[in-house]
């Protein structure tokens, strides 16, 4: 009974998910749209916000959040909002950077393993489980002492995590379209493996992979901020969040909560509004799933 | 069952190896010279060459790996430039206070999980889960440090619930006799209790802290796996036996869960050491944390190399562990069909 | 409804004897946003004791919703809309867990459809066993056991004290549906619901199952509500049916008057898809037309009427619902023709 009604929804969903996810589902849909004002913000804010995000005004030091100073100045008076949009763009384009990186090359592997199986698969299993043993932090901290703290050590250290995590997922996604029939279907008919693979195959990872896109963009805006805090992330004067919340930590516990606040919540947002919506999306496409 | 468990084991081994070499190549290979990070830019050419040899860099890859590796088996984890001692004796000194954190961190974060998925499951009420799924999603998306920061401005300062940024006890008290490391358990052996208090009172904030992202995944986990048992038709039978919501729940619905928990014991311990790494500095707490921190920092890399592998080798260890205790507790792996 | 009373009299076959359950007008709905669906439609008859009463309908006629209704185990977001549910005259509609949770299982037992997912793989059978007797009767686990043992013995487990202490993935299917059979009746139950009990199961084990259950309502005198599409089963096992379609019982009948004179068009359209190996021709399987009709939209005439030989060309079937319509025959048919259709077979 109630299962006939789930698979009623569910195929009617089918047929058109993405019409049916802004139509049907309001609160992805508002989420979705904080989400898009969130990094539209960020990527015009600087054209639109007069101050510089560097320059220094030691005559405006410690400025609480004014209207000329929306979130306040730092110990060099430098204005925060222009550091915060900076900051935020800073870490959305590391974000998605390091979920792209990692969604092609934990694809491309995922799908190698897959169809190939027997010892590519072994190998890339192993060489996935070994590089998943450490915590995705402690990866990137090392890789940034070894290269030299930055941005740009830091998305290829987490990079380095994120593709096996991809890999991992959709190599087991990949054995179970092969287990199917319209891909063994498609094999019978003699279709070409490399085709099977391209057409009939990739396609259905591509809402996994974008589900597992958004975790892994969430989760690394946040690792990048905890780099960042810890000095091995973004170096100044670059603006990043992490280091922002560093650079308030000491005025934090003395009365100046805008330093490290603003740049705090902007994370605390950015990744709980991602995290939203990949619960959502995963509920509306598979109503009959929990979003683990 | 043997036979899986001994694959499992081999398997483990395979990645720890794997793990080993890997963790190997990134420190030695990756562009940059640990002689010339820690003799520093000012230091000469003909020093740096000399401490190189010192430090066996101008090995070959394979022997360096091998001698790295030979060390390791007997319990020799190297020499610590930024601090002056052995690796050893460095991890001696500041694993029981990670430890103590840790292990409060993870009741903390199985407690809350348990207990609030079961809260929202049990009551089937929409409001429930979805103030459990805004909490989660709150959890997962807040960075511990500034977290951590924050409860010190409300808790410490504010407050003055709950001690500042002064490590495991307060200033001026005398750490209890050596047993076990643990402050807290140590304290109690001595029979000193007002030193116990203190410090567990030390403890919470950073405990509680380190568990909200566990708490995260953990209440999440444990949620969807009581949603998907609840429709389980031995739960209809259960109840169409005459049994009342809450014994079905605790006796059919609530092992189930526990049981999927078990499986995510290595990605807690990765999320405890995360934790650690990321908060132990804001409440200048004397563990692994932040000591990696620290060594990062100071380029020490024989120190971030032993807590590379050191975390590595746990996670796998913790892993198997797991997946023994499973294959032993669940009676589909322990007994087999007849 | 005096109506209903009335036809419910005619309608049954033992109407002498006291009925242990009574429905009456039942209605159970589906609340889904946007839309509600009507699962059980109005739905009334009686159980009387010893009776073995079949309800048979295609997927989705509400055949199981119906049943779930009546021990308020409908899963949400369904729920008993009206109507009234009467286990020797006292309500069952509306009662509190604990109370309901009293009757089921120890006056009304149930039998599920898929044994395999119906045992709690991580407790022995015994444990499960044991919990299931001490839940209505006040019996040390010991008693319970030994009463356990004895039911077990008396469904056909061999060496019932060693496989008491087995978990459920050690067992067979059928095995399964024999423990929970007896679980079931481990209480004995005045009623036994059993929803499709052997459609998991192999032709083989089956007949059984089927044995099994016809064998325990001999020697306990229980009334059986057999659930099943499969009109051997109901030829084989009971004495009375309800058919079911669209939510909506259509004909109350005997078994015996059900194979041979049906007053239903459905019912007639039904048993004229039972497949007869000596007469069916290779490849012509016999099917109704069309489909169900959503139970979400509101039905103003007969539901079966696109699909139904005689009402698809006549305006009352479309316009007018059929009200119950008592026969000579004490059959009762929710059909304009039904007086038409008994005529025509006599």
């Amino acid at each position: 009974m109630t299962l006939s009604v789930a698979s009623v929804r569910a195929t009617q969903q089918r047929s058109n998910p993405i019409a049916v996810f802004l139509k049907r589902d309001i609160p992805l849909s508002i989420f979705l749209g904080l989400f898009i004002l969130l990094v539209v913000g960020l990527l015009i804010g600087p054209w639109l916000w007069p101050l510089s995000s560097d320059a220094i005004n030691l005559s405006n030091v410690l400025q609480a959040p004014s209207a000329a100073h929306p979130m306040g100045t730092d110990d060099t008076g430098r204005d925060l909002l222009a550091r915060f949009l900076d900051g935020g763009r800073t870490s959305v384009f590391a974000g998605l950077l390091i979920a792209v990186i990692g969604a092609v090359l934990g694809c491309a592997l995922a799908l190698m393993a897959g169809s190939m199986r027997g010892w590519v698969d072994s190998v890339f299993t192993w060489l996935t489980n070994s590089i998943l043993c450490f915590p995705a932090i402690l990866l990137a901290m090392a890789i940034a002492m070894a290269i030299r703290p930055g941005v740009t050590a830091v998305v290829i250290g987490l990079s380095l995590h994120s593709f096996p995590w991809y890999m991992r997922t959709l190599r087991s996604e990949v054995m179970r379209l092969y287990g199917q029939d319209f891909i063994r279907s498609t094999d019978a008919i003699g279709a070409h493996p490399v085709r099977i693979l391209l057409r009939h195959v990739l396609p259905h990872l591509i809402p996994t992979m974008i589900l597992q896109m958004a975790a892994v963009f969430g989760a690394s805006i946040l690792s990048l901020a905890a780099l960042g805090f810890l000095g091995l992330g973004a170096q100044p004067p670059t603006a990043e969040w992490g280091a922002m919340i560093t650079d308030g930590q000491q005025f934090f516990l003395t009365g100046q909560w805008w330093i490290a606040g603003f740049p705090g919540l902007g994370l605390l947002v950015a990744v709980t509004l991602t995290t939203l919506i990949a619960d959502r999306a995963r509920e509306v496409l598979d109503p009959r799933s929990d979003a683990v | 069952m043997l036979s899986t468990i001994l694959r499992r084991v081999g398997i483990s081994l395979a990645t720890i190896f794997g793990a080993s070499v890997f963790a190997f190549i990134l420190l030695r290979v990756v562009p940059g010279d640990p002689a010339r990070a820690i003799a520093g830019d000012m230091a000469t050419e003909d020093a740096v060459a000399a401490l190189r040899a010192d430090m066996g860099l101008d090995q070959n890859l394979f022997v360096q790996y091998w001698r790295y590796m030979r060390a390791v088996f007997t319990g020799d984890l190297g020499f610590s430039y930024s601090t002056g001692g052995t690796v050893n004796s460095l991890l001696g000194d500041r694993l029981p206070a990670t430890i103590e954190l840790g292990v409060l961190a993870v009741i903390f974060a199985i407690g809350t999980a348990v207990l609030f998925a079961s809260l929202a499951v049990y009551s089937n009420s929409r409001w429930a889960d979805r103030l459990l799924r805004t909490a989660s999603s709150l959890a997962m998306g807040s960075p511990p440090f500034w977290i951590a920061l924050l409860a010190l401005m409300v808790f410490a300062v504010q407050f003055g619930v709950f001690p500042g940024p002064e490590g495991r006890l307060s200033p001026g008290l005398v750490p209890p006799a050596d047993i076990t490391g643990l402050y807290s358990v140590d304290a109690l052996l001595a029979g000193n209790i007002p030193l116990m208090f203190n410090a567990l009172w030390h403890l919470v904030l950073p405990a509680a802290i380190i568990s909200i992202g566990p708490f995260a995944f953990l209440s999440r986990l444990y949620r969807s796996q009581l949603r998907s048992t609840r429709r389980e038709t031995f739960v209809m039978v259960a109840r169409s036996h005459g049994l009342t919501k809450f014994p079905v729940f605790n006796r059919h619905i609530a092992p189930h869960g526990l049981l999927s928990i078990l499986p995510a014991g290595s990605l807690l311990f990765a999320d405890l050491l995360t934790g650690s790494l990321l908060v132990e500095k804001v409440f200048g707490w004397p563990g692994i944390g932040s000591m990696t921190a620290d060594a990062i920092i100071q380029k020490d890399f024989a120190v971030v190399q032993a807590v590379l592998l050191l975390a590595a080798v746990l996670y796998v260890v913790v892993s198997l562990l797991a997946d023994v205790i499973l294959t032993t507790v669940d009676p589909r792996t322990r007994v087999g069909a007849r | 409804m005096p109506v209903n009373t009335e036809v419910q009299r005619a309608g049954q076959e033992q109407s002498t004897a006291t009925p242990v359950l009574e429905i009456n007008n039942l209605c159970t709905n589906f609340e889904l946003p946007g839309s509600t669906v009507q699962a059980v439609r109005d739905v009334s008859f009686t159980l009387c004791p010893g009776q073995r009463l079949a309800v048979v309908g295609e997927s989705g006629s509400g055949k199981s919703a119906m049943a779930m209704s009546l021990v308020g185990l409908i899963p949400p977001p369904g729920k008993v809309a009206s109507g009234s549910v009467k286990l020797r005259g006292k309500e069952l509609v509306g009662l509190g867990d604990k109370e309901i949770s009293a009757i089921r299982g120890k006056d009304i037992g149930l039998v599920f459809q898929d044994p395999m997912a119906g045992l709690d793989p991580l407790k022995t059978i015994g444990s499960q066993f044991v919990e299931t007797i001490r839940v209505h009767q006040n019996l040390s686990v010991r008693q319970a056991k030994e009463l356990a043992c004895e039911l077990l013995a008396e469904v056909g487990v061999n060496d019932p004290r060693r496989r008491i202490e087995d978990y459920p993935h050690q067992y067979s299917g059928g095995m399964r549906q024999r423990v929970l059979i007896a679980m079931a009746i481990a209480n004995d139950p005045a009623v036994v619901i059993a929803d499709e009990p052997t459609t998991a199961l192999d032709v083989t084990t089956q007949a059984q199952v089927l044995e099994l259950l016809e064998r325990i309502c001999d020697e306990r005198g229980n009334a059986l509500m057999m659930i099943t599409h499969n009109l051997g089963i109901v030829r084989q096992l009971c004495d009375s049916v309800n058919v079911m379609y669209a939510g909506r019982v259509v004909e109350q009948t005997s078994v015996n008057a059900l194979f041979n004179e049906p007053t239903h068009p459905y019912t007639k359209a039904l048993l004229d898809c039972m497949i007869d190996p000596y007469t069916t021709v290779r490849g012509q399987l016999p099917a109704i037309p069309g489909s169900p009709p959503d139970l979400a939209a509101a039905q103003p005439g007969c539901a079966f009427a696109e699909r139904c030989p005689l009402g698809s060309a006549e305006k009352i079937c479309h316009e007018q619902r059929p009200e119950a319509v008592v026969l000579a025959s004490g059959a009762v048919s929710r059909c304009h023709f039904a007086h038409e259709l008994e005529g025509a077979q006599s």
